[in-house]
């Protein structure tokens, strides 16, 4: 113990003969510089990659001007979003960008979770298994995604194994009713094994105490797994339920290789449809009006999670 | 147009770098720059053709290219590097399928490191209305006699010249005569007064695939305005824009219904297959799965390349009743306004269009004609004409260009006219009936066009 590492008063001593707020306000800029040192970067990087791109995307989305023009824009205030919202477009996209989460990021984590417990209890070969489901992680997304576009083809080898066990050939990524249902399978394939290992972490985390506690009162595994994994999983598992969600709102690249947002825009999701305004039709002043309402989305929706997290950590 | 740059499957090893550049360029602002100077049309230094003088010292000029593979055009490159050797050219090659969202990305903010750039023809209205096209008219004022017409027509806009044109196009039919003869149907003659009607061709593609062949017709560009086109135009249904400056959609027509009902049909009996993207059709003709293959001239080459591949050519066909046209336009080259190195970038420019009939005579292996009209005698003896299975393939191209080559509608309003018609295109195959899908193409075309009117 070093007077410099305490208050004097707490350490009892005499108080030293400079006068007692300058030393203390010493030690506080010297405190908060040192803290400012340490923050700086991470400050620098948030206002030069999120606070600048906000105030640009406000400032493009309040813009207008011909697309890919070099003339200079023109301020319209919210012209962009007024015809947004009026366009038929737009609402489809919004529908189908948030039928797709709503169904994806439940069905992403009860998958990855059922994974993470199975491949918990001891297995034989468990490092292999858990390698295996999450190597589709590893792959480059662009990549599954092609391989995925030719398996699915209606040509392609699902369909023949289809085929061959006396189903008829399916649509997959060319069908409206199943092109949904084909980008939320490429999803999860990816997916599932990334945010496993997550929830493998936090499952061993939890202290073995409380299953042995939960067995010698009689609690058969289904009741160890809702009264014990479960409220001791909260935390990764809302985490993983708040970086998913973001994730596949964000998902762009099976719409970009595979449908180009079709079959008659049922794959058209906000993300796609603001790369394609943006750099396919060069009006980046729609693309940032529909970018803000992405933003919103997103926004409301984690603060509802982060709400969940709250709640959770106080019960 | 897509050229013969897409003979690798580029789209997938390209699109992770261009998703990724797009994502990342999103995530700081879609942004415009945010330059006010205004649309400034001419680089400095610009001086007519016949005063050009090469540079002292070595200048390297950016040429960003959609029409040609890297290796394609070193050999032209090569060419121009020893005739100007102080003058060295950069070529960048971009996928077809990402070509707008570099040029829209590069040119709108006025990027300098950007001389030269492939032109697709039916996109110079478009671009010249967003300030990416320099005026030409004083550099090469005497173009008209030295490229075809529909070329000089196609670079310019506003009775200004705005590109340098340097390569048209025309459409062949290609037959595998193997699976034809397996059921029995006869070669067709690559006569252009023997064109066989689109019905005729179904007919035949049937019993093609009654006698094994995989699929019976397979569209090159499967969901491509270019060569949909002609279907429509065809059965008299235009375009499909019109209006004042053809800012009006015009694809609720007859001809258009009546086609893309016949479109729509070739995958809903399977003749075609649903799901394969544009850049796998040509492959699927090459390795013997396909009867008939509507296709440019310049697949010639690679289905030459395979030996055992016994092909014929025939005229694009037409519908029963309906007149014979045929797609065409090719690539053109534009000069950036915001290029500091004019005068490199108009010799190349020159050199490309021009000197001694243009850049066809360097490429060992073209199949596409040049523009340049001197240029285009040497083309027609290239090596791929002389295989037998493109018997006839030259006296067509001729006939093509002089008599039924329709070029695509030109409205400023292009680039999102293209982009809407292929996912209609892509939504007619898939099963959307033409009506429905053209009416609500009709409805996104006019709400886009909304701003250029």
């Amino acid at each position: 113990m070093t007077l410099t590492t305490h208050h004097p008063e707490s350490t009892g001593a005499k108080p030293p003969p400079l006068p007692k707020g300058t030393l203390q306000r010493r030690r506080f800029v010297g405190n908060l510089s040192a803290a400012a040192i340490f923050l700086t970067p991470a400050l620098a990087l948030i206002v030069v990659l999120r606070l600048i791109p906000v105030v640009q995307a406000v400032n493009d989305a309040t813009h207008t001007s011909l697309p890919g023009s070099t003339l200079p824009p023109r301020y319209v205030g919210l012209d962009n979003f007024t015809a947004l919202f009026s366009s038929h477009a737009f609402w489809s996209s919004v529908q189908q960008t948030l039928v797709f989460n709503v169904i994806v990021n439940p069905l992403q984590i009860a998958l990855a979770l059922a994974l993470a417990v199975l491949l918990t209890q001891n297995l034989p070969a468990t490092g292999i298994w858990r390698t295996l489901v999450f190597l589709p992680a590893a792959v480059p997304m662009t990549g599954s995604a092609v391989v995925w576009g030719i398996a699915l083809r209606p040509d392609g080898p699902v369909n023949a194994a289809l085929t061959s066990v006396g189903i008829h050939q399916q649509p997959f990524l060319t069908g409206q009713g199943q092109v949904l249902g084909s980008i939320i399978l490429i999803a999860s394939w990816i997916g599932v094994g990334y945010w496993m290992i997550f929830l493998i972490a936090g499952l061993n985390d939890i202290p073995a105490v409380y299953y042995e506690a939960a067995a010698i009162d009689g609690a058969g595994p289904l009741r160890r797994f809702w009264s014990v994994t479960l409220p001791l999983l909260r935390r990764p598992l809302l985490f993983v339920l708040v970086a998913d969600t973001v994730s596949n709102f964000v998902l762009f690249a099976p719409m970009q290789i595979l449908t180009d947002g079709g079959p008659q825009g049922k794959s058209n999701f906000l993300m796609y449809d603001i790369f394609h305004n943006s750099f396919e039709l060069s009006d980046p002043h729609t693309a940032a009006a529909e970018l803000l309402v992405l933003l919103v989305l997103m926004i409301v929706i984690v603060a509802v999670q982060f709400r969940l997290l709250r709640s959770a950590e106080e019960s | 147009m897509k050229f013969p740059v897409l003979t690798r499957p580029v789209r997938a090893t390209t699109s992770l770098v261009g998703g990724a550049i797009a994502v990342s360029l999103l995530i700081t602002g879609c942004g415009s720059g945010g330059d006010s100077s205004g649309g400034a049309q001419q680089p400095a230094g610009l001086t007519a053709a016949t005063g050009l003088k090469d540079p002292a010292t070595p200048v390297t000029i950016n040429y960003a290219g959609a029409a040609y593979a890297a290796d394609d055009i070193k050999p032209v490159l090569a060419a121009f590097h020893q005739e100007h050797p102080n003058i060295t050219v950069n070529y960048q090659a971009v996928p077809f399928d990402q070509f707008n969202s570099v040029l829209s990305t590069r040119l709108s903010r006025k990027d300098a490191t950007l001389d030269v750039y492939d032109v697709d023809m039916p996109r110079t209205d478009a671009y010249q209305a967003r300030g990416w096209l320099t005026d030409l008219s004083k550099a090469f004022p005497d173009l008209a006699g030295q490229v075809d017409k529909a070329s000089l027509d196609a670079a310019t806009s506003d009775g200004k010249l705005v590109t340098m044109p340097y390569q048209t196009s025309s459409q062949l039919l290609y037959y595998n005569k193997a699976l034809l003869k397996k059921a029995g149907v006869a070669f067709p003659s690559a006569k252009p007064d023997d064109r066989l009607t689109w019905e005729a061709v179904t007919a035949d593609a049937k019993k093609t695939q009654q006698a094994g062949a995989k699929y019976g017709l397979v569209f090159d560009q499967v969901n491509r305005y270019y060569q949909l086109q002609p279907l429509a135009e065809s059965l008299g249904g235009g375009s499909g824009a019109g209006g004042d400056k053809n800012l009006t959609p015009a694809l609720q027509t007859a001809g258009w219904e009546k086609s893309m009902d016949w479109y729509g049909s070739l995958f809903k009996d399977k003749i075609s297959p649903r799901g394969v993207p544009v850049a796998q059709t040509p492959d699927l003709f090459a390795s013997g799965q396909v009867a008939f293959f509507p296709g440019g001239p310049w697949w010639g080459p690679k289905f030459a390349a395979n030996s055992k591949l016994d092909f014929g050519v025939t005229a694009y066909p037409y519908f029963k009743g309906g007149k014979a046209v045929t797609p065409t336009g090719g690539w053109s080259l534009g000069l950036n306004p915001a290029s500091k190195k004019a005068v490199a970038s108009e010799i190349f420019m020159k050199f490309m269009g021009l000197d001694k009939g243009g850049f066809a005579q360097y490429m060992p292996s073209l199949a596409v004609p040049p523009s340049n009209t001197a240029g285009t005698a040497s083309f027609y003896d290239e090596k791929i004409f002389k295989d037998p299975r493109m018997a006839g393939a030259v006296d067509l191209t001729k006939y093509e260009l002089a008599n039924t080559a329709t070029l695509r509608a030109r409205t400023t309003g292009y680039v999102e006219f293209e982009d809407t018609l292929s996912k209609t295109f892509d939504d007619i195959s898939n099963g959307a009936s033409a009506k429905s899908a053209l009416s609500s193409a009709t409805s996104t075309i006019n709400q886009a066009w909304a701003k250029y009117r």
